[in-house]
């Protein structure tokens, strides 16, 4: 065990570039180190402020009762859609699996070792954020000893709850996917993320009011086995008990059947490595765009991580202007919010929702990171850049595609909008879509990354992924306010914007090159 | 003609990378370049393949420089790295459509130079696998075949020996004669210095990023065998 404790350390200073901070010679390296290690910081200090929120809130209106069941409840879902969005296969096997392997420890060990890792992890994520919360409480609730022990029970659970919990959800769609011959990372992301979101959503949905405290404390995995922390008495203890009893049992099965079918799941998880039945033995030289696009959208699907981090926003955009469409609920048209200079009608919500599900992802940010090692395929083509950009920016136009006609449907039908009105919508949604594409292609050449490990670090943690994210949130911002102010005004002024920023990304790619430093 | 021209590329933060590299070929040179690991061989590769930016110098290919015109310098270019990582989740019939698109090759050449490189390098159906399921030998025939496959007239290998087969060993080296002959020039790094003592007429040595023997392969070894020349150039190591 002393091996496995030893080989973990080693691996998660590695992965969190401790190592890297601690052993290298480069200045470059260093300093990138202590960017990351500072972004992890930053993130761990704005988690803490959120639950010490949350804690101060409850304490303030009286219901610190209610502070274990929120916090498992925000640390079991936020926990859960991180892990399906790093993808259940990290769990299963990585980079260093083979090595893991041929080490000299038990088996047992090294088909664990992915979900050991992520367990400890989560263990210190957990035990962060509830005694960072509890510190609050921890004198005010009656019975201190209890808390205290509660919170242990809680870091232990709710991990295991979580890493169980996930993976069981994505083999069940894997498995039910395969019984239906169905092999699409699109479908499969999307199911696995419903499934496991779905009774979050249908409690928010049967919720009487959008109050925080509400939805969390009934979505709780603790209110969910009959047990809420306000009881301090021995039959409240006798629950939390059970739950830790039940989550064992569960844990123990899985990891009986994760390892005795071990290669099940990792042929299951790997990529299908079926022969390809081809009617032709000839090569047909397509046009460069056409062929590029086809490669890129090869790829894109090839990665169930790049799939669901990317795959939500557009689908959630088909969804919600399907439900326009179809008037599914009353409240989707009756709805005005009131702010205290302007009231919102649902024509602008809409146009505000659009513009959220549009500007809020981009597959272009992580684009030519994750083309990894392979870049030097590109690098020493003799393609011009913008080529490259086109089939890039075209991955991501068109997965909105479905979504934006639906959403243009919507907005010139159902809300009778004059024939003007239907081409500004139209012009400023497009140009908004191709303007973020273009922001997330250009970022990424700034600041490409090759030589990753994991998808994840490009995906959702790489700093043209982050940039473009604040971008993102900035042109959503000012998207809100001047529409807010004045729509008709200022959205002849966004779509010329839009066309302005689009023309001089443009020109700026066009002097540019794909060149590694 | 492949002219580099003090050529020098040194990495961020580090003194590691080249420093002021010349070298001149002509049509009918196998140049071979030698060093030990970390000397800057595949540093000097990447810039010259445009993988990589460099710090100064000049690189051009018939008079087509590679700074002033990127494209048209690759589109000559033929380069096979040291570890070919490809796109997995294609087949090996869809890498090459994909090159064949990229540099513009219409189907009856791809088609004619593809039958026999195919079956030259006995690849057989593996070619409508997914790559993701290929050993790393065959990731490097599939590569030789795609630069092969534009007929480029700079051929460009990184340690291209390492992992092919016998018969895939024999092809590359005859292959190499081949395009010489009608007029490529070929650039490889390496190290099996046997091999490139019968198969060059050129050799570069490099050392801590400095060229420490640039010349004939038979001004060489005329003094002493290419193994000796290393060992005495890298004897303080």
């Amino acid at each position: 065990m002393s091996k496995l404790i030893q080989l973990q350390k080693y691996i998660l200073a590695n992965d969190f570039q401790f190592s890297r901070l601690e052993s290298s010679n480069n200045d470059d390296d260093r300093k990138h180190a202590v960017l990351t290690l500072a972004g992890y910081c930053a993130a761990v200090v704005m988690a803490i402020g959120y639950i010490v929120y949350i804690a101060f809130d409850l304490y303030i209106n009286e219901e610190s009762m209610l502070f274990f069941p929120i916090l498992s409840s925000i640390l079991f879902w936020a926990l859960g859609f991180w892990t399906i969005l790093s993808s259940i296969k990290k769990m299963i096997f990585s980079s260093d699996t083979e090595l893991i392997f041929s080490l000299p420890i038990p088996l047992w060990q090294a088909k664990l070792f992915n979900v050991i890792k992520l367990m400890i992890l989560y263990l210190l994520i957990t035990a962060i954020a509830v005694f960072a919360g509890i510190l609050l409480h921890m004198f005010i609730l009656p019975d201190f000893w209890f808390v205290l022990l509660s919170s242990l029970i809680l870091v232990v659970i709710l991990p295991l709850l979580v890493i169980t919990t996930t993976f069981i959800i994505s083999l069940a769609v894997k498995i039910l996917l395969n019984f239906f011959r169905i092999h699409s990372n699109v479908i499969e992301a999307l199911l696995t993320f419903f499934l496991f979101l779905s009774p979050l959503l249908y409690i928010t949905y049967n919720s009487a009011s959008l109050n925080y405290k509400d939805i969390f404390s009934t979505s709780s995995p603790l209110y969910l086995f009959g047990i809420i922390s306000n009881s301090t008495s021995e039959f409240g203890f006798f629950y939390l008990l059970s739950l830790l009893a039940i989550t064992l049992v569960l844990v123990l099965i899985t990891g009986y059947v994760f390892t005795k079918r071990y290669a099940f799941l990792v042929a299951s998880y790997s990529t299908s490595s079926k022969r390809r039945a081809r009617d032709s033995s000839t090569v047909s030289s397509n046009s460069s765009f056409k062929s590029l696009f086809s490669k890129e959208l090869k790829l894109y699907l090839s990665s169930i991580t790049y799939v669901s981090n990317t795959v939500l926003t557009p689908a959630l955009l088909l969804i919600g202007s399907l439900a326009y469409l179809f008037n599914s609920s009353p409240l989707l048209y009756d709805t005005t919010l009131e702010l205290s200079f302007i009231t919102l009608s649902s024509k602008y919500i809409f146009i505000l929702f659009t513009t959220v599900c549009i500007l809020l992802t981009t597959t272009t940010s992580s684009s030519l990171s994750f083309e990894g090692q392979s870049i030097w395929i590109l690098l020493t083509s003799p393609l011009p850049l913008m080529d490259l950009a086109k089939a890039k920016i075209a991955l991501n136009m068109m997965l909105f595609v479905p979504g934006l006609a639906c959403a243009i449907l919507v907005y010139t039908q159902n809300f009778s909008s004059s024939l003007l009105d239907s081409l500004l919508f139209i012009s400023f949604t497009i140009t908004s879509l191709l303007l973020i594409s273009i922001t997330g292609f250009f970022v990424n050449l700034k600041f490409p990354n090759y030589n990753w490990s994991s998808e994840m670090e490009i995906i959702k943690q790489g700093k043209s992924t982050i940039i473009t994210a604040i971008i993102s949130t900035g042109l959503i911002s000012i998207t809100a306010i001047l529409i807010t102010l004045d729509f008709n005004f200022t959205f002849h002024l966004l779509l010329l914007v839009n066309v302005c920023i689009i023309l001089f990304l443009i020109y700026k790619l066009r002097g540019s090159s794909l060149l590694m430093e | 003609m492949l002219s580099i021209n003090n050529l020098t590329k040194l990495y961020k933060g580090s003194e590691k990378g080249i420093r002021n590299l010349t070298l001149d070929l002509v049509e009918g040179d196998i140049c071979a370049f030698i060093g030990m690991n970390g000397a800057g061989k595949t540093t000097s590769i990447k810039s010259i393949v445009g993988i990589h930016s460099f710090d100064q110098g000049a690189i051009e290919l018939d008079g087509v420089s590679i700074e002033k015109n990127p494209q048209e310098f690759k589109h000559m270019v033929g380069y096979s790295p040291d570890t070919p990582v490809l796109y997995g989740n294609m087949t090996g019939y869809s890498y090459l459509e994909l090159i064949g698109s990229i540099y513009q090759i219409d189907n009856e050449t791809i088609n004619e130079q593809l039958n026999t490189l195919l079956k030259k390098l006995n690849f057989g159906s593996a070619i409508h696998d997914l790559i993701s399921t290929y050993s790393h030998g065959m990731k490097q025939r599939l590569v030789l075949i795609s630069i092969l496959m534009h007929n480029p007239k700079l051929i460009i290998l990184d340690e291209p020996f390492v992992g092919l087969d016998p018969n895939a060993t024999y092809f590359l080296q005859e292959e190499m004669k081949k395009r010489v002959a009608e007029g490529s020039i070929v650039l490889y790094s390496t190290h099996v210095l046997e091999v490139a003592e019968k198969l060059c007429n050129k050799v570069v040595m490099i050392h801590n990023g400095e060229v420490v023997v640039n010349d004939t392969m038979i001004n060489l070894l005329s003094e002493s065998s290419l193994g000796e020349k290393f060992r005495s150039i890298t004897a303080h190591e």
